[in-house]
């Protein structure tokens, strides 16, 4: 409760004339409070300040950070060149905006390892949201080797943090698999350490990263050997379910898979769009190869209509059992089917789009009564009184054929 | 990624009690090259859509024309 009350004061603030000088206010707040959490040892003031930060995160401006460096860290030290340098020289010029009270305070302020790892979370977060993936590589790859040295829980919650957008930071150059060796490695550390967010984290990314060069066995094997621990974070182990889903689908254990990747979405915030409908895709191609038709509602959850369409269309081309079609529909999106990585499954349909039409021709051609197929085949004649009785006869003897070549057909399954 | 910042608020004092972790993750990896619905449906686009599959057959050319050779069919009767 208390928190919603102080995130509404930070916020009036903000919409005043002047939006710099508050915002670095509220990171100096964020700032007393990871040194407060550091030295109490209190893993919740650390999680609230990176809550707090990423509520800032749009507010933020190049001239803003700077400053915040200047009071947060010693001058001169490694970690404010290092920082400082990822920043433009436009942003460290505007720094005169707050030297006179960060000159005053700095004497006063012993600085926490946390403090500092924060700034470096804080600097990564900037850049990566300002498209500078260069600086962010070499910003999150030196917090890396900063995070080293550190073994505490209240640091752990800044680390995964790091980690994340190390991962992304790599992945939004198509790096991923240059980071491969340093996240096993970073995985059997945190595992060692009992850093159990640490381990649920980097396992996810790994997951992430083999499974986006589609190394599904790799993938597996990590997975099935990690160690077991307990969930800390319900957003962790909505991606692990997800991520856990699609390798059961490449295994073809679609019923697994289904469970998996449904639960995910299910557990999903609401504003994680992105993630449920990835979710949701996948649980479509994995009901339709289970043989089922997902509900029309399926695809018109809020805000997913547009993104699940082409699923839409390809459901029904299936339902109906048109491989015409389903080919034309596969063609259509194969853009989208690519990028999600469902074409090759979507392959694995076309076999289940030729049983669904066989079906539907059986139980329509079950469903006409002998007497039709008989008059279709011209097999009553006109004047039935006109005909002589060796006529009725060898008609007779016709129908009773047909009859009995249609029975045995009936028995014949496909 | 504009209107999440609401939902995160809104939910938050539901689940600050279940886990710490909650408001700082945006799911952003899953975010990428997506397009978005951005502005509601409006009622004509929903209108469109029926709860029942078989609604969708209602209107098609086989569907018409069986109907029509059903009606000629009680016609000569």
């Amino acid at each position: 409760m208390t928190q919603d009350v102080e995130m509404k004061e930070q916020q009036t603030p903000s919409n005043s004339t002047s939006s710099t000088v508050p915002v670095l206010h509220h990171l100096k707040e964020i700032a007393s409070l990871i040194e407060t959490g550091a030295y109490a040892r209190e893993v919740r003031r650390i999680s609230r300040a990176v809550r707090l930060t990423i509520a800032l995160r749009k507010k933020l401006k190049g001239s803003v950070i700077s400053s915040f460096l200047g009071f947060a860290l010693s001058p001169g030290s490694e970690a404010h060149q290092r920082l400082s340098s990822y920043l433009s020289k436009d942003d460290q010029n505007d720094m005169e905006v707050d030297t006179a009270s960060s000159g005053a305070t700095q004497a006063t302020v012993k600085h926490s390892p946390e403090l500092e790892i924060y700034c470096y979370l804080l600097v990564l977060i900037f850049l990566i949201d300002q498209k500078k993936y260069n600086e962010a590589k070499a910003c999150s790859s030196a917090s890396i080797a900063r995070l080293k040295n550190l073994n505490r829980r209240t640091v752990d919650v800044l680390a995964s943090r790091l980690y994340f957008f190390y991962s992304l930071s790599y992945e939004l150059t198509g790096e991923l698999s240059e980071i491969r060796g340093d996240l096993l490695a970073l995985h059997r550390v945190a595992t060692l350490r009992h850093d159990e967010l640490g381990q649920e984290t980097l396992l996810n990314l790994l997951l992430r990263n083999y499974l986006h060069y589609n190394l599904y066995d790799q993938a597996e094997k990590l997975r099935s050997k990690a160690p077991r621990f307990e969930a800390h974070s319900n957003q962790q182990f909505c991606r692990y379910l997800f991520y856990l889903g699609k390798i059961r689908t490449i295994q073809l254990e679609y019923t697994d898979a289904k469970e998996s990747l449904l639960q995910a979405a299910r557990k999903a915030p609401v504003a994680a769009l992105g993630f449920r409908v990835q979710c949701n895709k996948w649980a479509v191609i994995v009901r339709l190869l289970l043989g089922e038709i997902p509900e029309r509602t399926v695809f018109m959850q809020k805000g997913m209509e547009k993104a699940l369409r082409p699923y839409f269309e390809l459901t029904n081309a299936v339902r109906i059992g048109d491989l015409e079609l389903f080919k034309t529909v596969a063609e259509k999106f194969s853009t989208t089917f690519s990028s999600d990585r469902t074409n090759n499954l979507i392959v694995r349909l076309r076999h289940n789009v030729i049983r669904t039409g066989l079906r539907n021709i059986s139980i329509s051609y079950s469903r006409i009564s002998l007497a039709d197929v008989a008059k279709k085949l011209r097999l009553d004649s006109p004047n039935p009184e006109k005909e002589s009785a060796e006529k009725r006869r060898v008609r007779q003897q016709q129908e009773q054929e047909l009859a009995k070549h249609i029975a045995e057909e009936d028995d014949d399954d496909f | 990624m504009a209107t999440t910042e609401q939902q995160p608020k809104a939910s938050a004092t539901e689940e600050a009690k279940i886990d710490l972790f909650e408001d700082d993750d945006e799911f952003e990896e899953f975010e990428i090259g997506q397009e978005w619905d951005v502005k509601e449906e409006g009622k004509e686009v929903t209108q469109q859509w029926e709860d029942d599959w078989d609604d969708d057959d209602v209107n098609d050319d086989f569907s018409l024309q069986l109907r029509r050779e059903l009606e000629d069919n009680t016609e000569k009767k």
